[in-house]
């Protein structure tokens, strides 16, 4: 009999170290393969979307005056006498090597034009993330203090307000106070992060404080929720028999068991950020990517609308795959507690529908070229993506 | 390291549990040991004030002394001890009596100062051991914790505490078990870490909240031998809830008999046991000896107790009592000194008082005197292996 407790620790551990390395690759790959789809399968949109406009450099650039040799000669300097599933291979595969040709109207390469557009979605999508966590894991652990007290109750009504609230109405109601009424902030303009650190903050602060409070509210919810759940666990009345205090047992016991699905709902909210920058982007008049599309959608710039899409499309899929593989280093100890019967797969599941949902927004904003639009399909869609989910 | 373990291991513990009923049944030496705990006219309301669930319960517990606590399912036994540790449930609050523990007054106090008696000077574990371990935390880490935390150890030395308190509640393999998280272990085995928790600080009290109920026998009966080994070598006072009264027979010196949030009669154990008092202690003794108690509890017992917070006039057991007059039901029953047997007055006051709520105590002894109870005959040899504990 004793033989057999001394055994039992040793036997019942085998199987399932064997399933944590046999499953933890998975996840990851599936991921990487419905990002690698779901970038195909966009690229094809986007460059269908180029090839049915009937937008012709030849007519556009050679004004009317043109004579049909004159046409069709630069038809055939930019390749557009070729069929089209040619001109796709072609444009596709210079894509993924970095070329995404040159704008009809300036001539400039187009992945240089992106590739000075692209950091100001990028940083403002970063600041923003950093304060939806400061914020988030704020209001949640405060909250979650508080239960059932007055604050409490004031950080869930103020999140549920800012919950519905979307990102170009928060935006312009923070640049009515903030910058119009208290003159605190510039309403709009940009400095590079690499040139002013401090003037860029002044510059990202507005634009990332609207772009992350939705994803603040979000986190707040769900640590609070799965705080006061956790604290609800008998294991907590256990760490406070041992005398530990309250403190200790809220953030070395229950916050790394509660902060899962605050996580996972962080994770969704990534690709949505750099999505909702290129909203957030045009109210603040910053010189992003959303200024760069437009401008080429009323010029009928046809590479540059394909590019800037593409590569939106590309650093949207590439950040839901760090998400996944980050919360998959967060999964051991979710996977422990699922070896307890509660605790599901979900997070990789989620944060697919999310990246999917952040691109479809992404493409909304684009082919609609205007901010309006944009948010409007990629908030219906992330909310399908995570019901579906 | 082996041998050494081999030493520990239950084969061990079986013997010290028989010398610890033996110890227990003869009578620990009375007054030998201080008060630890004593508890003076105790009552707590439940649903924020509107009923009364346990009413005037006062009793002692002292250093090394082994007190059990039985009782039905709601007769609160369970909140009065809660309401020693400091984690009554919300709505529920102690609204007259105090608990002094060694001096220190428990009832009122604040946050942080049932943070620092906490672990230190009292300790407990509870039914369902998994629980009551952090899941995403290796055993030995929630261990180490409070000896880092309470005691000051540095890294290296809880490390090492924590692995000799694990050999020392009989776990084998204690550096292996160390690492294990709280899945990997079986509930037998959990139990004992918790245990090793509960006692790391050395604390006066340790409370045992139906700490074997989810066990099955042979498990059970191992838990039981360590607790009454450690409560030998740390003159450490224990407070053993429970329902099954073959449990409290089996480790206990004096045993309290909670029915309907009162207390109907306590003494030495071996005493009630063999000559119970209180009618409804009688028939608890009957259903522990007619076999397995979580099966015929209430075929047993018939009837149900009173709703919590009601307050019938006269004796609470009344409605269910086969002995019940007339004037059990009209005036309210005090708890009082029980006229000894010849054969059980060598103890003294202190120790071997024994007390009832029954009228008719006096009357009632010869014909409640039939009943047995074998902790290790019968009741133990016929038990199931109880899975779930019925509500």
């Amino acid at each position: 009999m004793s033989a057999l407790s001394a055994t039992a620790p040793t036997g019942r551990a085998r199987p399932s170290l064997l399933r944590r390395t046999a499953r933890a690759p998975l996840p990851l790959g599936r991921a990487l393969a419905t990002a690698g789809t779901v970038f195909l399968l966009s690229s094809l949109l986007t460059f269908g979307l180029g090839a049915l406009s009937n937008a012709n450099p030849a007519a556009a650039v050679l004004g009317e005056t043109a004579t049909p040799a004159d046409i069709a000669r630069l038809n055939h300097a930019f390749g557009l006498d070729r069929p089209l599933v040619v001109q796709y291979v072609s444009w596709l595969g210079h894509a993924l090597t970095g070329d995404l040709g040159r704008s009809w109207f300036t001539t400039l390469p187009v992945s240089e034009s992106v590739f000075h557009a692209l950091p100001v979605d990028l940083s403002i999508a970063g600041l923003a993330l950093l304060f939806a966590v400061v914020l988030g894991a704020f209001g949640g652990i405060t909250a979650a203090w508080n239960n059932g007290g007055r604050w409490d109750r004031t950080v869930t009504a103020l999140c549920s307000v800012v919950g519905t609230l979307p990102a170009f109405v928060v935006a312009i109601g923070l640049i009515a106070v903030v910058s119009v009424k208290l003159g605190w902030l510039p309403s709009g303009g940009w400095v590079p992060l690499g040139q002013d650190p401090a003037q860029w903050l002044r510059y990202a602060a507005l634009p990332a404080c609207a772009l992350g409070l939705d994803a603040a509210a979000n986190v707040a919810r769900q640590l609070r929720a799965s705080l006061v759940g956790e604290l609800r666990a008998n294991y907590v009345t256990g760490a406070a028999m041992r005398g530990l205090s309250a403190r200790r047992v809220l953030f070395g016991h229950v916050l790394r068991n509660a902060a899962g699905p605050a996580l996972t709902v962080l994770g969704m909210s990534v690709p949505m950020l750099i999505g909702g920058a290129v909203v957030t982007e045009r109210i603040f008049n910053l010189p992003g990517i959303a200024q760069l599309s437009l401008q080429a959608a009323q010029q009928h710039d046809v590479p540059v609308i394909q590019g800037t899409l593409l590569v939106t499309v590309g650093v949207v899929l590439i950040a839901n795959i760090a998400v996944n593989a980050g919360l998959l280093a967060l999964d051991p100890a979710a996977r422990r507690r699922s070896a307890l019967g509660r605790a599901g797969r979900g997070g990789a599941g989620l944060s697919d529908g999310a990246g999917v949902s952040g691109v479809a927004g992404v493409v909304g904003e684009g082919v609609g070229s205007g901010p309006g639009t944009g948010a409007g399909a990629g908030g219906s869609a992330g909310a399908a993506g995570a019901g579906a989910a | 390291m082996r041998p050494s373990q081999r030493e520990s291991a239950p084969e061990g513990a079986w013997e010290s549990a028989s010398a610890g009923v033996t110890e227990g049944v003869a009578g620990t030496a009375p007054g030998a040991g201080e008060p630890v705990l004593s508890v003076e006219g105790l009552r707590i309301t439940v649903g924020a004030g509107r009923a009364e669930a346990v009413r005037d319960v006062s009793f002692t517990v002292r250093a090394g002394e082994a007190v059990g606590v039985v009782g039905e399912s709601g007769s609160g036994k369970t909140l009065t001890c809660r309401s020693l540790l400091g984690v009554l449930p919300p709505g529920c609050a102690v609204s007259a009596g105090s608990a002094r523990l060694a001096g220190t007054e428990l009832t009122g106090l604040g946050r942080r100062e049932w943070e620092r008696l906490r672990g230190v000077r009292l300790a407990a574990v509870f039914q369902d051991p998994a629980s009551y371990l952090n899941p995403a935390l290796t055993v030995g880490r929630q261990l180490a914790e409070p000896l880092r935390v309470r005691l000051g150890l540095g890294r290296a030395q809880a490390r090492a505490r924590a692995v000799e308190l694990f050999g020392s509640v009989g776990l084998h393999r204690p550096a292996e078990v160390y690492h294990r998280y709280p899945h990997e272990l079986s509930g037998g085995m959990l139990q004992r870490v918790l245990i090793a928790i509960a006692v790391a600080c050395d604390p006066q009290l340790l409370v045992a909240d139906e700490a074997t109920t989810a066990l099955d026998t042979v498990v059970q009966a191992e838990v039981l031998a360590l607790l009454a080994r450690l409560r030998r070598e740390r003159a450490l006072a224990l407070l053993l809830v429970t329902h099954d009264l073959a449990v409290v027979a089996e480790v206990t010196d004096r045993v309290l008999v909670f029915y309907a949030g009162q207390i109907v009669e306590d003494g030495p154990t071996a005493e009630v046991v063999r000559r119970p008092a209180h009618p409804y202690t009688a028939a608890l003794l009957r259903v522990a000896s007619a076999g397995d108690w979580h099966r015929r509890d209430l075929s047993v017992i018939p009837g149900r107790p009173p709703e919590t917070g009601a307050t019938p006039p006269g004796c609470r057991f009344a409605d269910r009592c086969a002995f019940a007059q007339d004037r059990c039901r009209t005036q309210e029953v005090p708890l009082t000194a029980v006229v000894r047997a010849p054969g059980d007055a060598a103890d003294d006051a202190a120790d071997g008082a024994r007390r009832v709520r029954c009228l008719r105590a006096a009357e009632l002894a010869p014909a409640l005197a039939d009943v047995r109870i074998d902790p290790r005959g019968e009741a133990r040899a016929d038990a199931r292996t109880p899975k779930e504990v019925p509500a």
